[in-house]
């Protein structure tokens, strides 16, 4: 297989396994990797991620990856697409183990899931509003389910958002400006539904260049 | 709006599946690999992968056996059996997993603790197996096959992501879940929790999540792998005579189907058998 160079940004936390597994099912190989020539000259991003805010900034900082991961989404302007927490580091800060500074991608802040009469974390599948069609939704209707794990929320102005989701109250379930995604749920745990947002990213990347 | 989870266990002995009768009888099913690729066409919400050998022997889960059931899967994996340290656990993330299973493990405080640390609670969940004893729920240790202490202090003194609560008597017993068990748990605790032992089939599954409003998911093991199709047409069934919150949007939608009395499907007029076949269903593309 030749084409586009997908790399799945390796900082040590969570599972990447099933985010190549999906995107081998959608027809694509991606590298696993923290390599700096490598992020480099990748022509898409996939940002993953499981654990804590903080824990997740200083693995980045510790493999030396806050500045190229920084150029490559807003000097290169590749498209780029995090996955839950690799969503959440993409605001300025966060306050999961005290308040952090993270990539700074999005003017947001990523704050504690103030809920009442439900348990945290935020687990299972919930349906989702889509606000903004493209390019990730455009398979994609309203209603349709996509597996959440999160007890931290990302707070933003309403101008990014790209879908919402109810939980008690609205969460913001992905964002989005020019060339960088995130989303708070795990495509590549949303069985099909999941694989056809995955798709739109990737025809988001196929047209990017071109 | 949050739906109930519906989680099917895929328990190993041995590399096998298999299924488990109370604990102490065990009968094969085949490849876990295959059981997960078809829970997952069929719109399974979540599969938990157990070795049950594994701590016993003080071996850790075939890491290739997770690595081929994660690999057919694009649903939430959980994988437990033998997990005893931080590198165990690593090993296992690696191989696939979305979280890890401790049953024995919760013993250790402080390995508990590390485990919470490194990856974070939420990539936690704990599997507590329990066994009814002078009308009251003990922790059953699998292990010595004895009980040992009661659920209210366990449950209590738990911060981790979800509980997967198993009922030691109604394993394998086909007499529906024990819905007292999981209204007494849901007392001592706010975390998520999966309800498992002694599905015989959706209804029992209907009265569980009629009966504990705040149940989190319903989970089952051999009723799941036995019948085709049994997740897709389980979640009709939920959704049939009230809108209860499922997700159920696959393309196995099994709409305007009868149910007999068991909860097997009824057969269909022959003349709507006869229109079937010239039907022409077109693969979606993604």
């Amino acid at each position: 297989m030749f084409g586009k160079k997908i790399v799945i940004v390796d900082y040590d936390m969570g599972n990447t396994y099933s985010i190549s597994n999906s995107l081998e099912f959608l027809g694509y190989r991606s590298s696993v990797s923290r390599d700096y020539d490598e992020i480099k000259d990748a022509d898409a991003l996939i940002l993953p991620g499981v654990g804590s805010f903080y824990e997740a900034m200083q693995k980045i900082k510790f493999f030396g990856l806050k500045e190229i991961l920084r150029d490559s989404a807003l000097v290169d302007k590749k498209p780029i697409l995090g996955i839950c927490l690799g969503m959440q580091i993409m605001a300025q800060n966060g306050e999961e183990s005290g308040v952090s500074e993270g990539l700074g991608f999005f003017d947001a802040s990523v704050k504690l899931l103030d809920v009442k009469s439900n348990p945290l974390p935020h687990v299972g599948f919930n349906s989702i509003e889509v606000l903004k069609k493209e390019p990730l939704f455009t398979k994609i209707d309203s209603d349709t389910h996509f597996y959440f794990d999160h007890s931290f929320e990302m707070v933003c102005n309403e101008d990014i958002v790209g879908s919402i989701t109810l939980y008690e109250k609205e969460i913001v379930a992905s964002v989005q400006k020019d060339n960088i995604f995130a989303t708070q749920f795990h495509p590549e745990k949303s069985q099909t539904s999941g694989l056809k947002l995955l798709r739109g990213f990737l025809n988001y990347m196929e047209s990017y260049n071109a | 709006m949050l739906k109930k989870r519906l989680i099917a266990t895929i328990i190993v002995k041995n590399n096998l599946a298999v299924q488990s009768i109370g604990f102490n009888r065990y009968l094969p099913i085949g490849k876990p690999e295959i059981a997960a690729e078809f829970l997952n066409e069929w719109g399974i919400d979540e599969i938990a992968l157990i070795d049950i050998d594994a701590s016993k022997k003080s071996s850790l889960i075939s890491l290739d056996l997770v690595k081929k059931v994660a690999g057919k899967i694009f649903t939430p994996l959980s994988v437990g059996g033998g997990i005893n340290s931080i590198e165990s656990a690593k090993k296992v993330f690696e191989s696939g997993a979305d979280k890890i299973i401790l049953n024995s493990a919760l013993d250790d405080d402080v390995l508990v603790q590390d485990l919470i640390k490194y990856f974070g609670k939420q990539a936690i969940v704990a599997s507590i197996d329990v066994k009814k004893e002078n009308s009251k729920y003990m922790i059953y240790d699998y292990k010595s096959k004895q009980t040992t202490i009661e659920l209210k202090q366990r449950l209590s003194s738990l911060d981790i992501a979800e509980v997967l609560l198993n009922s030691v008597d109604r394993d394998g017993s086909k007499n529906s879940y024990d819905i007292e068990l999981y209204k007494e748990a849901l007392r001592y605790t706010n975390l998520p929790i999966i309800a498992l032992g002694g599905a015989k089939n959706p209804l029992c599954m209907r009265e569980l999540l009629d009966n504990v409003d705040k149940i989190s998911a319903v989970g089952a093991g051999n009723f799941f792998h036995y019948s085709e199709h049994s997740v897709a047409i389980s979640k009709m069934f939920l959704k049939k005579d009230k809108l209860r919150a499922i997700r159920h949007d696959g393309v196995l939608q099994y709409k305007d189907i009868e149910f007999d009395n068991d909860i097997r499907i009824k057969k269909q007029d022959d003349e709507v058998l006869k229109d079937m076949i010239f039907e022409k269903h077109i693969k979606e593309s993604i």
